[in-house]
């Protein structure tokens, strides 16, 4: 019951983002989001190699196995931002869902697989105050959306020695930015034009998961360019009606493969990940201006025992990792802001481990104020509920 | 662990709910080909023009008798006495108007008061015209002086026998009225203004002495029900024709001139979001006329007469977009230099009627100025239209933004 509540929920709450403002999301289509899971985000974000039951995977849909388990999982992000320039300093905090998934077996082998996960999130409020012979007035602009993928594919496993799995990924999501004229100086009228755009298009990905030794794993994914196509309209303050505007925007491909190693309690991981951003296009629009975007990430958890029958606090599982990346966008010295992180996680097995809350609190930097237009000093806290009922099985009789 | 759920998702959407803070220059740091800037513009008016058409002559708050600037005023009046009285028996009449402004040099001017010959004529639409041919000039009731006063009480003694006859003619079953009285003009140096029955203050009265019906004496006011300004022009001829190029083009209270302005929004392109529009105009101070209180300006959009073969914005048959509810408006006065429509109020109205300029609901055929006080006073206000001087020029002066450029 609890995991069809769970269903609803993550259904009612999938389409809003987690992330508190950020600059650099109003260049290009917004900031990369990169989340696997919340487990994975306590390990510096790696876990492109490592299957968990109770960790179902954002990134690559073969890196998990549910032994038959119907098993469902919501993401949640919360963030919070110290944006700064050289000027001035302040505070943002945003957060919601950042994935859902809902898994079940179809055959012994063979897993449904469906998700809904963010992509590209871009959230942003800016205002300026200006002077025109003597006119005052403020210009706002606060922009939001993104984009995000609804997930529909098949997991093939050969025990856990290897796994594949092939998805259609449907990218959907809108972008609104609002812009505002508001005067200080009497005897004029304000102004309001909004501005909002929807995406659609349609990709695939495929991922593997191998285990060539017991404890040695090795994970790969593919993400294809996807096609976008764009619909803005315009709702201006001076009533006139533009008429639609259409276009495509080609959203990139991306690969990323990762090694997970475990050494008795010990699990170390080590990713990488990239995306082709400096493909990024927009049809009869901007051409790219961006880099690729890539980031490489290493973590490691320790569990002293899973059995059900130890005391709580040894089942416990402790992670910690870093990660280091580059963004698609460039400073003026034409170098890649970059961000950095350090990461600490918890995982708290619950129902005999047939269920875990996962935290992960994660403290970084984005851009350095000498060379970048801000510098963003953040701090994430993830959770992540994930269940598992045995569903669509019959009783042995 | 469903509380847990849930307990988290109500955190996540409090939080959510983020105070609007902006990031430091964020919007200079923006890059975007256009971000709405604001952009500044005056029009100097293309064409402008000016009719006369007479004033309402009655239901006015004032009417006015006497001359101006070769114009004559004439009055026509009618009384109810039956109202007050329902048998002739009146014994004595006295005609009590209250003067409550005066136009003009001169002492003095003569007033005779006529009987009128027909019942037919009504308040709203009669004119000098329509009665000059209708009034008995070989039977005056009275003759009486009015003084060149700003404020004074004229009282003058009304034959009874005149009232006691409108009394007897009146059948109020039959809506029977009787004829009326015209207080003409023969010439005059001023013209004086007086309240009359709309403004409900002031206004013209007959006081009558008669024999009640307990045989003693008793009085009674009967107040003005009708009247009217009759406006005797020399030269009719070019009454409702737009006239264009002109040096000035006016105002006038008391042959009715009105002023027509029109610009060229071409410069403002269609999709403009317009935040301010103020209408000016110089104003020719030498040829204006009016006391400190000025004249109450409307401004309305000229609709275009489409019935006409070869319409043009000044077509003779002005008329104006009666379905706007808010005209911007203002008073002129002689002591200053330029009429302005740059309060508030007016200017939202005026931003409003551009902006509609612009989206074409309201196709550009100019705007007409007017008072709100024709056959108050004759009071004028002239207007440079910049054809001597290309400086003193009806000006609009927009302030306006274009949409941002969009992301994608």
């Amino acid at each position: 019951m609890k995991n069809r509540i769970l269903l609803v929920i993550g259904i009612l709450v999938i389409t809003s983002f987690a992330m508190a403002d950020s600059f650099y999301s109003s260049l290009g289509l917004g900031l990369p989001k990169y989340f696997i899971s919340t487990k994975s985000a306590g390990m510096g974000g790696v876990g492109l190699a490592i299957a968990d039951p109770l960790s179902l995977n954002s990134i690559n849909p073969a890196a998990f196995y549910i032994d038959g388990v119907t098993t469902v999982s919501l993401d949640f992000q919360v963030e919070s931002a110290d944006i700064k320039n050289t000027q001035s300093k302040v505070n943002m905090r945003d957060g919601n869902a950042v994935g859902f998934h809902f898994v079940f077996p179809l055959h012994k082998s063979i897993t449904f697989l469906s998700s809904l996960t963010p992509k590209v999130i871009s959230r942003y409020h800016l205002s300026s105050q200006q002077e025109l012979d003597d006119i005052e007035f403020l210009k706002k602009v606060n922009g939001n959306g993104g984009l995000s993928s609804a997930n529909l594919g098949l997991q093939y496993s050969q025990g856990r020695k290897l796994l594949i799995a092939a998805q259609m990924n449907y990218y959907f999501g809108s972008h609104n930015e609002n812009w505002k004229t508001v005067f200080l100086t009497d005897g004029y009228v304000d102004g309001e034009d909004e501005i909002t755009s929807h995406f659609w298009g349609v990709g695939f990905s495929i991922g593997m998961l191998a285990r060539p030794l017991n404890n040695l794993s090795i994970g790969m994914v593919y993400y294809s360019t996807s096609n976008i196509d764009v619909e803005t309209s315009m709702t201006l303050s001076s009533f006139y009606q533009p008429s639609v505007s259409r276009t495509k925007l080609d959203y990139p491909s991306s690969f990323g493969f990762g090694l997970g190693y475990q050494i008795k309690k010990l699990l170390v991981g080590l990713d990488y990940y990239n995306q082709q951003w400096s493909q990024y296009s927009v049809e009869n629009g901007e051409s790219s201006q961006l880099n690729n975007y890539w980031r490489v990430g290493s973590g490691i958890e320790y569990q002293d025992a899973k059995a059900t029958n130890v005391r709580y606090l040894r089942r416990v599982i402790y992670r910690i990792g870093a990660y280091y990346a580059k963004l698609p966008f460039s400073n003026s010295e034409n170098e890649s802001v970059s961000e950095q992180f350090v990461t600490v996680g918890l995982g708290l097995p619950f129902l005999r481990n047939r269920g875990r809350v996962d935290l992960a609190l994660e403290y970084g930097k984005r851009g350095v104020l000498e060379h970048d237009p801000y510098q963003e000093n953040l701090f994430r806290i993830s959770c992540s509920i994930t269940g598992g009922e045995l569903w669509f099985q019959r009783r042995p009789r | 662990m469903k509380k847990l759920y849930l307990l988290l998702l109500l955190t996540i959407f409090i939080w959510n709910c983020g105070q609007e803070k902006s990031i430091p220059n964020g919007y200079e740091a923006l890059i975007r080909d256009n971000k709405g800037e604001l952009i500044t513009t005056t029009l100097k008016a293309v064409d402008t023009a000016e009719l006369w058409k007479t004033p309402s002559t009655g239901y006015n708050e004032y009417f006015l008798l006497g001359q101006y600037n070769n114009i004559r005023t004439h009055t026509i009046m009618r009384f109810y006495p039956s109202v007050y009285l329902d048998s002739a028996r009146v014994e004595s009449a006295e005609l009590f108007l209250s003067q409550s402004n005066s136009f003009g040099q001169g002492d003095s001017m003569s007033v005779t008061i006529y009987p009128v010959l027909s019942p037919d004529w009504l308040e709203s639409s009669v004119t000098w015209n329509t009665i000059e041919p209708l009034y008995d000039a070989t039977d005056p009731i009275i003759n009486f002086k009015i003084g060149n006063a700003d404020t004074s009480l004229i009282s003058v003694p009304f034959p009874a026998d005149r009232v006691n006859e409108w009394i007897l003619t009146e059948d109020l079953d039959a809506n029977v009225r009787n004829n009326g009285i015209l207080f003409h003009i023969s010439q005059a140096d001023f013209m004086v203004q007086f309240p009359s029955s709309d403004l409900q203050v002031s206004e013209p009265y007959l006081r009558l002495i008669y024999e009640n019906e307990e045989g003693n004496k008793d009085t009674t006011d009967v107040i003005v029900t009708e009247e009217a300004t009759l406006y005797e022009y020399e030269n009719t001829e070019e009454e409702n024709r737009a006239v264009t190029g002109l040096e000035t083009i006016h105002i006038d209270n008391l042959q009715g001139y009105r002023a027509m302005i029109r610009f060229d929004l071409s410069a403002v392109p269609i999709q403009a979001s317009v935040h301010q529009a103020i209408l000016s105009l110089p104003i020719d101070t030498d040829k204006s006329y009016s006391n400190e209180e000025g004249i109450n300006i409307k401004v309305n959009v000229v609709l275009l007469d489409t019935t006409l073969q070869n319409p043009t914005w000044y077509n003779t048959n002005v008329s104006v977009d009666s379905a706007l509810q808010y005209l911007p408006q203002t008073i002129a006065a002689t002591d200053v230099s330029v009429l302005s429509f740059a309060d508030q109020t007016n200017i939202q109205y005026m931003s409003r009627i551009v902006q509609n300029w612009l989206l074409e609901r309201n196709p550009n055929h100019g705007l007409l100025l007017q008072s709100s006080e024709y056959g108050f006073n004759p009071y004028s206000i002239h207007f440079y239209t910049g054809k001597i001087d290309s400086s003193r020029v009806p000006e609009l002066k927009i302030t306006y933004s274009l949409p941002p450029a969009a992301k994608f």
